[in-house]
């Protein structure tokens, strides 16, 4: 099957019949409510149940934002496609929509949310639908703008399909040179059914190893809740100090292998690294591989 | 749009602020008090434009100063949960500070750049269009 950013503009690949699945589909239903819900769990916002207000980036028909609605959030969701903005109105979501172009950049003062999440976006900005379209800095600018409106130490999550390796890497790469830490999760790296993509990012200085989100691993969970359950590293409450510069086993190069089937995270080395000037790629240490091994 | 939302927004590039609301329909949609989530928001509020915006759309007239102390003057911090959560823009425009217009529309404001074709509604192409090409 044909990738749809290679059909058409997002604008018009979402147009009225495209959203009207998402109004009657509920296989297209369920998958985006399980998708928003774990980039919501992946935000690891405060524990103290307050309502918090939040970005929903290509919220389309409000089926990702309903699930922060269900957690008591307020959100604001922005998306270029009319058709889809619609079939939020007629399904009365409740969050505030805008229709905007995601790589024209946020519009938001600085500081003003606890965190974004987006379900299926960030694919659609590598598009150059027109010749003086270029994907590189439309990235840019939209992580900038984004990183700007977050609130300082909260966290941005997408759930993508890279089309392929160096399209996650110019991704990871454009948000890093943006000020964010972070990198990319893959939950059940294995399963070519239930794998899926998070590119999980902080406004602000890399947490400790310890604090880092983890990915959900077993090769097929999803299908079995309490295995599933049971492997899900929840983010530690233990501090860690962070490890001195130097003194790690940091590969020079950081991981050039299959970084898709890892789960990477890039540290504050790798940060202060690549503030240096130095090429840095994604950099691995939790591999999927070697934690299946156990199960 | 809620007003707390506009309250946060800036011009696209410039980040000029405020955009200036000129409200044509406004919608009142009450929801549960939410005090936890005012207290938790209003340090990031921009008073006077919220004040100046409450007036413009005939919510009444905010202190001139933000309530210290969310546990005296309930009234106030129920208006505020009433004028930045409850009161939703249905129709209107947006204006920044160099002029630039952004019309709010079934309370969607349209954020895309404008172009001299925009003066009318985009034709959106249909995905046979492109396919055909
Ligand atoms: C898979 S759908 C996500 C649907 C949404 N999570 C929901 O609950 O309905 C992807 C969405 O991304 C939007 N999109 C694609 N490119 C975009 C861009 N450059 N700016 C804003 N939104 C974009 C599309 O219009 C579409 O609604």
């Amino acid at each position: 099957m044909s990738r749809p950013e290679h059909v058409a503009p997002p604008e018009v690949f979402y147009n009225e019949s495209e959203a009207k699945k998402y109004l009657m589909s509920s296989r297209m239903i369920e998958i985006q409510a399980k998708l928003a819900n774990r980039c919501l769990e992946l935000l690891a916002l405060p524990e103290d149940g307050g309502s918090k207000l939040l970005l929903d980036i290509g919220c389309g028909t409000g089926l990702s934002g309903d699930v922060l609605s269900e957690s008591g959030h307020i959100w604001v969701g922005t998306d270029i496609s009319p058709a889809m903005l619609d079939v939020a109105l007629e399904r009365d979501a409740e969050g505030d929509l805008f229709q905007a172009d995601a790589g024209d950049g946020m519009f938001f003062r600085n500081g003003v949310f606890d965190g974004a999440i987006s379900v299926s976006v960030l694919q659609w900005l590598c598009n150059a639908d027109s010749s003086n379209v270029k994907p590189r800095k439309r990235l840019l600018v939209f992580f900038e703008t984004l990183y700007a409106c977050l609130y300082r130490g909260s966290r941005a999550v997408f759930q993508f399909y890279p089309e392929n390796e160096s399209q996650m890497e110019l991704i990871s790469a454009s948000a890093m040179r943006a000020g964010f830490t972070g990198g990319i999760i893959v939950d059940y790296p294995h399963s070519t059914r239930a794998k899926k993509i998070y590119l999980c990012l902080r406004a602000g200085p890399a947490l400790p190893v310890a604090l880092q989100p983890k990915a959900l691993l077993v090769g097929d969970g999803e299908h079995d809740p309490q295995q599933a359950g049971r492997q899900h590293v929840e983010f530690s409450k233990r501090r860690e100090r962070p490890k001195k510069a130097g003194a790690g086993k940091l590969k020079k190069g950081g991981a050039r292998g299959s970084a898709i089937s890892k789960v990477d995270s890039i540290h504050a080395l790798k940060e202060r690294q690549r503030r240096q000037g130095h090429d840095v790629k994604l950099d691995s240490r939790y591999t999927g591989k070697k934690r299946s091994k156990k199960f | 749009m809620r007003l707390l939302t506009h309250n946060f927004m800036c011009s696209p590039r410039t980040k000029a602020y405020p955009l200036r609301l000129v409200p044509a329909e406004i919608e009142m949609i009450e929801s549960a008090y939410n005090p936890g989530f005012v207290q938790h928001v209003l340090p990031r509020i921009e008073w006077e434009p919220l004040r100046a915006t409450a007036l413009a759309c005939g919510l009444g007239e905010l202190p001139p100063s933000p309530p210290q102390d969310p546990n005296v003057d309930e009234d106030v911090w129920r208006l505020l949960h009433r004028i930045l959560l409850d009161t939703h823009v249905k129709e209107g425009i947006l204006v920044s500070p160099s002029g630039a217009e952004y019309t709010i529309h079934n309370s969607i404001p349209n954020m895309l750049p404008k172009t001299a074709a925009d003066a009318e509604p985009k034709h959106v192409p249909q995905a046979t269009d492109i396919m055909d090409e």
